[in-house]
């Protein structure tokens, strides 16, 4: 077959092709008319409105698996010039990829106990000396990201390494770092939460308060199920206390929409306890008391109604309301006290709840000796009868637990009285001789009976038993005014999140806010190019019709569906989207359509690998209610009942799908 | 030792491992474009007897030398690309014109001149597959370069294909697949091997 270099096209290089390339870049000649062939081809590209840049890559690729190594330079040399350029740069990524995946050798990944101890260096050593390791170890990482394909382990420790920044004590470049890490994690993976929340963090500590805000509300936009973020973003606005009415609003209406809402129910009672007025405490400890009643191991729960008795005064309620209100359990109640009396040694507080469990409980081993700590933390001589009488009751009531007896024997020794010393070892000789006695036994025993003095055992075993998996997640600190952060984060996502701000507002009942928030919508409304979630939330709230315009992405189209109830547009977008059918189905159920109610179940029923991320997040706001439902009248009734709740879910959803097209035009 | 039950066939062996969507090369942003996660080709397929018996009819006839069919299939590319579970999909191009699909099939070399008017992409490889790790993938196209002209095929996915975990027993396994359901015999374009093994 006749074949000329002037009839190739560099479009599409063909196996036939290859093979032809392959005879003819031996003669220098043929070399200098391809290059030649291929820039021409390159730089008219530069015209063009879009390019492929992975069709570029390829090509580059089927180029240099044809010319022979040593002249490789010729083709690199003369496209340096125009290096900058898209499409020259796409096409020598790929010409160098081969020569450069081959350099990338076998693993080099470090274990998990090298990043482990860089992480717990990090926390406490000099980050600026530590720098060039965290670098090294970063790029092994991504060198092994770059051989397998994988980005899991370089995610994990570009966050792992980012957590153990923020603990180190120096703000500046710990932070710094931190951030610049978050940023890259996102790039990598923008599915996981956890890098958002990095992000955040960072941007916090380096006093970007208003980026970091940002940030999260953009993180919500795409994470709309993800309690965590909203814990955050709520922290994040409370930070500046004239905006804690914002904050309280999200929060309060984040736990009535999500699924899973303890997380927001303990953050909701945080703030309303910040605010210092009592109505606000009395909603905080009834939202407590809801979440302990849910579950008596709550120690998140029962630390904040512990820190909420404590610090207000005048007491919301009387401690007898809240330990009725509290669970028949001697363990929870006896939580609250302990916690109690932890913030606040020698609570009186603290004193009524172990009274109560000693009288309504008379077998639990733990109240009498707690109170006792009570009293004892008073430092209060007179006090130490009374503690010894506590103690010996319990004892004679449970005499075979060896931790009443302890308690006991040391109490009596304290006070250097032979005849306390003397009851004090007979009681722990009888113990021993139980088979019930342990360690503080022993080793009290001994040292009694060679006349060493002991001090009351002040520390009584933990009545925590359960370890809260949210602990990292939820923050009991005090509202600050911080500094204005200056804004640090991409444009596209500040503006992003502001507009997720905006609905928010526009969605609750802060009416002073909602003012400014729709003047600001309005304005975005008048920028030359506006942005999609500007015209999604002005179709929304009847600022913008949307009519005779075109709607050019799901979540425009969507929206305008919803709010005129179009069930035309609805079919229509069934049409061009498949993927999202299950969202255009629940809509049209919504506006009175049967036959897309019967399609509801088998579309959400899809395994989750399969459904696009917007149906995934419909699912975990309310898909699953739907799904756990036997049948289609059911489905029916749920929509009709749970409108409001439907709607916003499924606008949640279908923000996740936004997209700048101002990038794209 | 192995945790793959027994009777499984190790598709990280036949197919390549498992790899993340490679970034696309003009996207900073993520490694998939937006239309790749929202939509899938509406030509997709699996790869499986029920799935192929007309395009088989199809392609044994454009290799026959129908004419009709040589136009159809000119300057157009079918892709695929080997899931998690070892399934092949493939699907024709499709074009994007600004974000959207037009569910026809891309054109490669009309794509400089719409490209000055209009935002011009595909629907490429990580749309087969939901935007999930794969095995190889790559082209399929008819090659009239050549006489008599063939079906090739490729692992020219700059996804999922081009990569330092790829080998050339992946693409052979792949074009066998095809070649056993499709009965016709699919040539494997094995440069981009050959040349790694002389670099």
């Amino acid at each position: 077959m006749n074949r000329s270099i002037a009839s190739l096209n560099f479009a599409h290089l063909r196996r036939s092709d290859s093979l032809f390339l392959q005879e003819a870049v031996s003669e220098k000649q043929n070399r200098n008319l391809i290059a030649q062939k291929l820039e021409l081809f390159l730089v008219d590209l530069k015209n063009a409105r879009s390019i492929d840049e992975e069709r570029l890559f390829v090509l580059g690729v089927q180029i240099a698996s044809i010319w022979p190594g040593e002249f490789k330079d010729e083709i690199v040399q003369g496209f340096r010039a125009s290096e900058n350029d898209r499409a020259i740069s796409a096409f020598l990524k790929g010409f160098n990829y081969v020569s450069q995946s081959e350099a990338l050798g076998r693993s080099s990944t470090p274990t998990r106990m090298e990043l482990d101890e860089l992480c717990r260096r990090i926390q406490v050593e000099q980050v600026q000396l530590l720098s060039p390791q965290i670098d090294q170890t970063l790029a092994k990482y991504r060198t092994s990201m770059n051989r397998y394909g994988d980005s899991t382990y370089l995610t994990r420790a570009l966050q792992q390494i980012g957590l153990a920044l923020l603990r180190n004590p120096e703000r500046y470049p710990a932070a710094e770092i931190a951030e610049q890490l978050a940023s890259e994690c996102i790039q990598l993976n923008p599915r996981f939460t956890g890098p958002w929340i990095l992000w955040a963090r960072s941007l916090i500590s380096l006093e970007a308060a208003t980026a970091a805000e940002l940030v999260l509300w953009e993180a919500s936009r795409l994470h709309p199920y993800a309690p965590h973020i909203l814990t955050r973003l709520s922290y994040c606005i409370a930070r500046t206390a004239e905006r804690l009415p914002e904050a309280i609003a999200l929060a309060r209406s984040s736990a009535a929409r999500l699924p899973q809402p303890r997380g927001l129910l303990l953050v909701l009672a945080n703030l309303l306890h910040w605010t210092g007025t009592a109505a606000n405490r009395k909603e905080a400890v009834d939202i407590l008391l809801g979440v302990i009643n849910k579950n008596d191991s709550d120690y998140f729960a029962i630390t904040l109604l512990a820190k909420i008795l404590v610090e207000s005064s005048p007491e919301p309620y009387g401690i007898n309301f809240i330990i009725e209100r509290l669970p028949r359990s001697p363990r929870c109640i006896g939580h609250v006290g302990q916690h109690i009396n932890n913030i606040d040694p020698g609570s009186g507080l603290a004193e009524s709840i172990f009274r109560h469990v000693i009288q309504h409980f008379p077998d639990n081993r733990y109240a009498p000796n707690q109170l006792a700590r009570v009293l004892a933390a008073r430092n209060d001589p007179n006090l130490i009868d009374e503690i010894i009488t506590i103690l010996k009751t319990a004892h004679h009531r449970l005499p075979s637990d060896a931790f009443t007896a302890n308690n006991l024997a040391a109490k009596l020794a304290s006070t250097k009285i032979p005849e306390n010393i003397s009851e004090a070892i007979t009681i722990l000789q009888k113990i021993t001789l139980s088979g019930t006695s342990d360690e503080t036994t022993k080793g009290l025993l001994q040292r009694l009976s060679a006349g060493e003095s002991v001090s009351p055992i002040t520390v009584g075993p933990a009545m925590r038993e359960e370890v809260d998996s949210e602990a990292d997640s939820i923050e009991f600190a005090s509202p600050q005014t911080s500094k204005t952060g200056v804004i640090r984060i991409p444009s596209r996502i500040a503006e992003q999140g502001q507009l997720r701000r905006i609905r928010f507002i526009l969605e609750s009942n802060l009416d002073a806010e909602k003012i400014e928030a729709e003047q600001s919508l309005r304005l975005a409304l008048l920028q030359d190019q506006v942005p999609s979630y500007a015209r999604i939330l002005a179709i929304r709230h009847g600022i913008w019709e949307g009519q005779g315009e075109e709607l050019p992405s799901f979540a425009l189209a969507f929206e305008s569906a919803l709010h005129r109830h179009d069930l035309d547009l609805l079919r229509s977008l069934e049409q061009q989207y498949p993927r999202l059918d299950a969202l255009i189905l629940i809509a049209r159920s919504l506006f009175g359509d049967t036959e897309a109610s019967e399609h509801i179940k088998e579309v959400l029923a899809q395994p989750e690998k399969d459904l696009h991320p917007a149906i995934a997040a419909f699912n975990r706001l309310v898909g699953t209610e739907l799904l756990a439902m036997s049948d289609n009248v059911l489905i029916v009734s749920f929509l009709k009942e749970q409108t409001s709740r439907v709607v916003a879910s499924l606008r949640d959803s279908a923000e996740m799908t936004i997209v700048d097209e101002r990038k794209a035009a | 030792m192995s945790s793959r039950p027994m009777g499984v066939p190790n598709w990280d062996d036949t197919y390549g491992v498992l790899i993340e969507a490679q970034p696309s090369r003009n996207d900073d942003d993520k490694p998939w474009k937006t239309w790749e996660e929202l939509h899938t080709p509406s030509s997709r397929c699996k790869l499986e007897a029920t799935s192929v018996a007309q395009l088989s009819l199809f392609m044994k006839e454009v290799e026959l030398g129908w004419r009709l069919g040589l136009l159809l299939v000119h300057d157009v590319l079918l892709i695929w690309v080997v899931d998690e579970a070892g399934d092949i999909w493939f699907a024709i191009e499709e074009l994007i014109v600004d974000g959207r699909p037009t569910g026809h099939p891309r054109h490669i070399s009309l794509l400089k001149q719409l490209g000055k008017a209009q935002e011009v992409d595909k629907l490429g490889h990580p749309s087969l597959i939901f935007c999930k790790k794969g095995r190889i993938g790559g082209e399929i196209y008819f090659d009239t370069g050549v006489s008599p002209p063939e079906w090739v095929i490729n692992p020219y996915s700059g996804r999922y294909g081009i990569h330092p975990t790829r080998e050339l027993q992946h693409l052979r396994n792949a074009a066998n697949r095809f070649s056993g359901l499709l009965g016709i015999d699919f040539k494997p374009d094995e440069t981009y091997f050959r040349s790694r093994k002389r670099t």
